[in-house]
């Protein structure tokens, strides 16, 4: 059984209302939920249309019925009353319809059940004046029910439009035309015409549109849109782009690597939508409401109209028909779970949007709960806490100087590795010689290899430093060293100071290590540890009672980040899809660690209020719709009850997303000041 | 009804796994699989 994303009902899998996304298929309930999922950007638009005739003819309705009275009122009600009952509302009676062939239970179902029981029970009246003891129509009632619920459901999509305004701006640094260069010169064309392997040619002020490596030019690149990092990078032959960024100041020749839902910034964007599907554990406590609702409330709508029926009967009251009739309706209409369903999503939608302003992706939101305890992080060190990219310290050559910088300068250009690309950008000031390497070979954890001039050429990593060789014979030898991210000191300060237990587990040795530890007031670190035991020592603390985050590079530390509570990715720009990990740092910046927690302590606190308030109101408004308040109010609180039952429904669904909406302001709070 | 405790949807009968003396239901293999390397994560 399959849980709609939309208003979190549950679906049977044979449904034949479904969608794929990003190789997921997921099921509706009825075709609107649907459509709210395939095209939100619709829905407020289409919405608004309907509003705009449901709003002057319910008025109307109300107005003509409490305030007019001339002969054949109930027909010209009736007239007024059919487009909002019959086109404004076919949504709800076309999902009723769906839910009933699939054999389920939805909300529209509850909704048609209401509205059409006031109407059709007001057009027997307008046909028959002499049918029931009084000839009270109730067409107020059911367009009311209509209108206000349709109302309470735009507020909710301009809401989520504006939640999700952080994920609609990704997509839309992507340009609508390209310059693809065919046979030599450029020839504008659609974005969607780009394919894999083009060559295009981005102009200074543009966004780029594709994921690629430069073949010529160069140029500064402001990647702060995806990556957060405020500053720009120099791009030049070779160096990757991401799509959506802006080149700044340079003509740029780009060979096409990831194109649409492959580029990265669609990645993003996926990722960001994902985490508002996701199911927090939290969630199950609606999934239990949600899935016995339907069938709960049309025994309570039925038994209550039955009790009141034969009561008031009893008693010799002519109304009994019509009251039943009315508490059936506002049963009905008063207990629709559209809040409790909307309680969860609408929090992790606007949670996900508010975090990726930070730079924090979080790739599964089934982790958050586990996210709001973590009371122990775990840091890798090498390019988690230290730089990934290291620093030349040393230059030491043994023989030809020109030599030495040309051959090292080529072969290391011919590896990604992080230190070959952090030697040979050192070189380049060098003004190195372009050398043509054969047989280039990248030993893993070792170094790279080739043929110069018949000669065997190495450039062998070593603790600390890499030695070039010519033929077995040392030419040169550079020190390296990897330097602490800026700002590290205050963000383990700041975990240290909100009681969370800080640790270091790394692959390095000891010395590497201790100074660094020390300096940040680490107490506990582990060193020249495997990936095996990295996963080990996590398992520890949990054996412990801990909950742990594992903060890692995403590549190294697989094994640690999924065995941790929560894993975190520290993922630079075109990392991202391939990055493991619960969450993802788009801009390395530590500082989110810390927000993180807090992002997940907040969003499970609002999914509990929301549910629980969303729960709260039906469990207290059903027995008010049934009748609890007739011995105080009287029979007379009927004739206003379905108008208000539906007027508490799109209030309880505008309260939640109001509520969730606070998180937005929460969430971007200084977290220097922060206290969890 | 039983949750899948690795993705939070409901879990199938036929996919099951015992930890702690109790038997937790997936709604696919490869959360079993998710689960059973480190239950701990997901049963607490």
């Amino acid at each position: 059984m399959a849980v709609d994303p939309v208003c979190g009902m549950y679906v049977s899998e044979d449904s034949t209302i479904y969608s794929d996304k990003d190789g997921v298929r997921y099921y509706f309930c009825s075709q609107g939920c649907k459509d709210k999922f395939d095209k939100p950007e619709k829905e407020s638009s289409a919405l608004k249309n309907k509003l705009i005739i449901a709003w002057p003819f319910s008025l109307a309705v109300m107005f003509i019925d409490y305030l007019l009275f001339f002969p054949f009122k109930n027909f010209v009600l009736l007239i007024l009353a059919l487009p909002v009952q019959f086109y404004v509302g076919f949504g709800f009676y076309r999902g009723a319809y769906e839910a009933i062939k699939d054999r389920m239970g939805n909300m529209d179902l509850l909704i048609s059940l209401g509205t059409l029981t006031a109407f059709f029970f007001s057009l027997t009246v307008t046909v028959d004046p002499h049918l029931f003891p009084v000839n009270y129509t109730y067409y107020d009632a059911s367009v009311f029910i209509i209108t206000l619920i349709l109302t309470g459901s735009y507020i909710e999509s301009l809401t989520k439009k504006k939640a999700n305004s952080s994920a609609t701006t990704l997509l839309s640094l992507l340009p609508d035309k390209v310059h693809i260069l065919k046979n030599g010169s450029a020839v504008d064309l659609p974005i969607e015409s780009m394919v894999p392997g083009d060559i295009i040619q981005v102009r200074p002020g543009e966004n780029i549109p594709a994921d690629g490596t430069v073949i010529d030019g160069s140029s500064e690149v402001d990647e702060s849109m995806v990556t957060g990092e405020g500053d720009p990078v120099l791009k030049s032959s070779g160096s990757g782009v991401i799509s959506g960024t802006v080149n700044l100041n340079g003509l740029i020749t780009v060979s096409v690597k990831e194109t649409g839902n492959n580029s990265t910034v669609n990645k993003i964007y996926s990722m960001i939508q994902m985490a508002a599907m996701g199911r927090a554990k939290i969630q199950k406590i609606s999934d239990i409401f949600s899935s016995y609702f339907v069938p709960i409330v049309l025994v309570a709508a039925g038994s209550s109209a039955i009790f009141w029926y034969f009561y008031l009967r009893s008693l010799g009251n002519p109304l009994y028909f019509i009251i039943s009739v009315l508490v059936f309706v506002s049963v009905v209409v008063i207990a629709c779970p559209c809040a409790i369903g909307l309680a969860a999503p609408i929090t992790l939608l606007i949670s996900s949007n508010a975090s990726s302003r930070d730079g924090i992706l979080i790739k599964n939101s089934s982790s958050m709960d586990r996210l709001s305890k973590i009371d122990t992080v775990i840091f890798d060190k090498t390019g988690t806490i230290t730089d990934n990219t290291p620093k030349v310290t040393q230059f030491n050559i043994h023989g030809d100087e020109r030599l030495a910088v040309s051959l090292l300068y080529s072969i290391e250009l011919l590896s990604n590795h992080p230190v070959a690309v952090a030697i040979s950008s050192y070189l380049q000031n060098r003004n190195p010689e372009k050398i043509e390497i054969k047989e280039f070979r990248e030993i893993p954890g070792t170094g790279v290899s080739g043929i110069f001039n018949g000669k065997s050429v190495e450039a062998r990593r070593f603790e600390g430093h890499i030695s070039l060789f010519i033929d077995g014979k040392e030419l040169a030898s550079l020190e390296i060293e990897h330097s602490m991210r800026k700002g590290i000191e205050d963000d383990v300060k700041n975990l240290i100071r909100n009681h969370i237990k800080v640790m270091i587990v790394t692959g390095d040795t000891e010395e590497n290590t201790s100074g660094i530890a020390s300096k940040l007031g680490i107490t506990e670190y582990y060193c020249s540890m495997k990936p095996d035991s990295k996963a080990d020592i996590v398992k520890k603390e949990q054996a412990d009672g801990r909950y742990v985050m594992f903060v890692g590079d995403g590549i190294n530390d697989t094994v640690a980040m999924k065995t941790a509570d929560v894993g975190v990715a520290m993922a630079s720009g075109s990392d991202i899809a391939g990055a493991t990990g619960d969450i993802i740092l788009l801009n390395n910046d530590l500082k989110n660690i810390l927000r993180s927690i807090y992002i997940g302590k907040y969003t499970i606190k609002k999914i509990k209020q929301n549910v629980g308030w969303a729960i709260g109101y039906n469990s207290a408004l059903i027995p008010v719709a049934a009748g609890v308040l007739v011995p105080l109010l009287g029979l007379g609180i009927y004739y206003v009850l379905p108008i208000f039952a539906a007027l508490a429904m799109g209030l309880s669904s505008t309260t939640v997303v109001l509520n969730s909406l606070r998180l937005r302001t929460r969430l971007s709070r200084n977290m220097d000041q922060v206290v969890l | 009804m039983a949750t899948d405790p690795v993705c939070g949807m409901k879990g199938k009968k036929e996919i099951s796994s015992e930890y702690g003396g109790k038997t937790y239901y997936f709604c696919r293999e490869a959360c079993k699989e998710e689960f059973e390397k480190n239950p701990v994560k997901y049963t607490r």
